[in-house]
């Protein structure tokens, strides 16, 4: 046997023309050679496959017309004015609480399932995770960066003033940085990618520089972990640390807008886990199946219903 | 807000013009069925365009083989009767068609092709994209995002494997 048969490449190399001039002249002396040889030459006459790109991309347009997504925006002047209309005919509506709540009009929010991406003046970028608001002036911002944030969000913050996002439970100031903003019931947890940001709530003043993460829930912090170069919701994998098994829920209610049926509030397991945002089944059979020796649920994948079996 | 990169109707055909027909013939080779591969490139795309403001131009592509690649992985899952989270197996069983690429009618090419068939996913992919779409070895590692020396490996195994069946001793 020649030494050719012990390189698990030597193949691979002949195909590209690769070998020197002596592994091929044995290669060529070889008894198999001109089986080889003749493999080769066979395929060097085959077709590569049809593909009718412009039929394709005509049916592909007919499919995404059927496939809209649902991401509402509210950005510009004119709805804003609209907005303010309705404000000062109804002063009970939505905005109004929002108005009264945060004083910011709101600029983006998305319902269950959606993401969007919201540009600020000045080049910065807010990438909203699915049920979440955010509300600025654009009118103040050219003298004060703040924003009012409910929910997910990830900022990439372009250098400039000091950059401050308002949550009910904390605030967090930076310079220019990358970070991530999470509050859902009160709970506070900033991630930071990138440069340096000041964490303040009433009882706790933290700085986090990159790699550092805080959660603020119930007037106490731990430190969390930065794995990542930006949070992995950004690129459809949800990433939960430590939350409590209804938390972990609400998170599959607003990444799939589905219905959890069944009382599980006397359960306190923890979920430590990520899921997938794009798979229901997968994602459900990912948090539920973490409690499989305490927890038995069934799953429609129709109605997007999880229903919880009472515990034993 | 306003419409910017892939979210551009121009940029988005352009994209698509560039990328679909390569993403088809991968995906055909890959799982060797026409049908399943057109579809697959037409969710990748439509994926693409919900996604448009979080992709730029220039990350399409490992976009759409990315995407590409899970919805199929996931039309095998949802083919299994129950999901087992607990493995993570690196190969998957897929029923062959046919390789899809076209052989002049002679015996020995039928002959190929069948031998080509048989052949592990994974390996024929990997020879018919060198083979049949002439990408160099770092172009298929790219788009399968391993090395060049794993696609090496595969396309020595896979023409190790073709010669023992065409030219059994």
């Amino acid at each position: 046997m020649t030494d050719w048969n012990r390189d698990d490449t030597f193949l691979a190399r002949w195909l590209s023309d690769e070998l020197n001039a002596e592994e091929l002249k044995a290669f060529e002396q070889s008894s198999d050679f001109s089986h080889y040889q003749r493999i080769r030459e066979t395929l060097s006459n085959a077709k590569s496959l049809e593909f009718d790109t412009e039929a394709e991309l005509r049916r592909l347009k007919e499919n995404r017309r059927s496939a809209q997504p649902r991401v509402r925006k509210l950005s510009s002047l004119a709805r804003w004015s609209i907005a303010a209309s309705i404000f000062l005919v109804s002063s009970l509506g939505l905005l109004y609480l929002w108005q009264k709540e945060m004083g910011k009009p709101v600029v983006a929010y998305t319902e269950a399932v959606n993401k969007t991406k919201v540009e600020l003046p000045g080049g910065s970028v807010v990438k909203l995770n699915s049920s979440s608001s955010l509300a600025y002036s654009k009118e103040e911002w050219s003298s004060e960066r703040s924003l009012d944030l409910s929910g997910e969000a990830y900022f990439e913050v372009e250098k400039g003033n000091t950059f401050t996002v308002h949550t009910e439970a904390g605030t967090v100031a930076v310079l220019g940085t990358r970070f991530n903003v999470k509050l859902r019931k009160g709970v506070l947890d900033v991630l930071c990618y990138h440069g340096k940001v000041q964490v303040v709530s009433e009882t706790v003043v933290q700085e986090l520089t990159e790699g550092m993460g805080i959660r603020i829930a119930e007037g106490r912090s731990r430190s969390l972990i930065v794995e990542s170069k930006e949070p992995s919701w950004v690129s459809g994998i949800i990433s939960l640390q430590d939350v409590p098994l209804s938390e972990a829920l609400d998170e599959l209610e607003r990444q799939f807008d589905c219905t959890v049926i069944g009382n599980h509030a006397d359960f306190n397991g923890i979920y430590n886990g990520d899921f997938p945002t794009d798979d229901f089944e997968a994602a459900v059979a990912l948090v539920l199946g973490a409690f499989e020796k305490e927890l038995e649920y069934t799953v429609d994948n129709e109605k997007r219903e999880i229903t919880l079996k009472p515990l034993r | 807000m306003s419409g910017e990169g892939v979210c551009d109707e121009e940029v988005y055909d352009t994209v698509y013009r560039e990328h679909a027909p390569g993403l088809f013939r991968f995906l055909a080779y890959k799982h060797g069925n026409e049908a399943k591969a057109r579809d697959t490139v037409q969710e990748s795309f439509l994926k693409l365009w919900e996604k448009c403001m979080d992709v730029l131009p220039e990350k399409a592509k490992s976009f759409l083989f990315t995407v590409a690649n899970n919805q199929f992985l996931n039309e095998v899952r949802k083919e299994k009767v129950r999901l087992d989270f607990s493995k993570q197996s690196g190969t998957t069983q897929v029923d062959h068609e046919s390789p899809g690429f076209k052989l002049e009618y002679t015996e020995y090419g039928k002959r190929l092709e069948e031998a080509i068939n048989s052949l592990p996913e994974g390996q024929r992919e990997v020879f018919l994209l060198n083979r049949i779409e002439k990408h160099t070895y770092k172009q298929i590692a790219e788009m399968l995002d391993v090395s060049v020396k794993a696609i090496e490996k595969r396309m020595h195994k896979a023409l190790l494997k073709l010669k023992t069946l065409l030219h059994p001793k």
